[in-house]
């Protein structure tokens, strides 16, 4: 089951993200810990769209798609900038500087995941059901 | 109020008053707490319990009052923490480093 998001980039829209998931996850029975990491994941990719992507320019969107299928959820997530930037591998996040203050959103959200992928600007985060 | 502060003996302990802590209120609260210590705290309780979800930027703010605290010879001490703020915490293996309690009484 696909499901659609469509936000202005402003910081106080992260809320109705969270709660739009929330509602649609729990609907589905999906297992409380898996919830938690999607919520966890959707908020620093979403902030770092809102921020980084489209640099807080209100008017431009923020796009999230949730797939639901019984062996896996799957996030889409894409702004209207286009930087560029890289995925880290799970080995890179796996080396996190912990008490590094930044940057650290990206490599949990890799750690967090199954598998996250780049396709022209947006980014695709795979969590397997089990 | 993201923030409420009471002195019990000689640890000041503070409670974060929202459900989530996260980017959109993360330099409210970091300001709040910043405020409640001086160089004379030197025992902290960040009393979580209210919290339900923190994000990298709510983390931060837990990193940079440690690395405060331990500067000047102090101890931060989390309370009352749920489960995904644990989680998160583990997974950074900040628990390893940062006292966690689970009562904050």
């Amino acid at each position: 089951m696909r499901h659609r998001l469509i936000i202005d980039s402003k910081i106080e829209r992260l809320d109705s993200v969270y709660r739009w998931l929330e509602s649609l996850l729990k609907r589905r029975n999906i297992e409380y810990d898996l919830i938690q990491k999607i919520l966890f994941v959707s908020q620093e990719i979403t902030t770092n769209a809102i921020l980084h992507g489209n640099r807080k320019i209100p008017t431009r969107k923020v796009y999230i798609l949730l797939n639901i299928s019984p062996k896996r959820v799957v996030l889409n997530i894409s702004d209207e900038g286009n930087r560029l930037f890289k995925i880290p591998t799970k080995k890179q996040a796996t080396k996190l500087d912990y008490l590094k203050e930044c940057g650290r959103g990206l490599k949990l959200s890799v750690l967090m995941s199954d598998r996250v992928v780049l396709t022209r600007g947006n980014l695709e985060i795979y969590f397997n059901i089990k | 109020m993201h923030t409420t502060t009471t002195l019990v003996r000689d640890i000041k302990k503070i409670k974060i008053s929202v459900e989530k802590f996260d980017v959109s209120n993360m330099k409210d609260i970091k300001k709040s707490i910043e405020r409640e210590i001086s160089r004379r705290d030197k025992r902290v309780l960040l009393d979580f319990s209210s919290v339900r979800f923190v994000d990298s930027s709510g983390l931060s703010v837990i990193i940079t009052l440690f690395k405060k605290l331990r500067a000047i010879g102090g101890v931060l001490i989390l309370c009352g923490l749920n489960h995904q703020p644990f989680e998160l915490l583990k997974m950074t293996q900040l628990h390893r480093i940062i006292k966690i309690v689970d009562s904050c009484h």
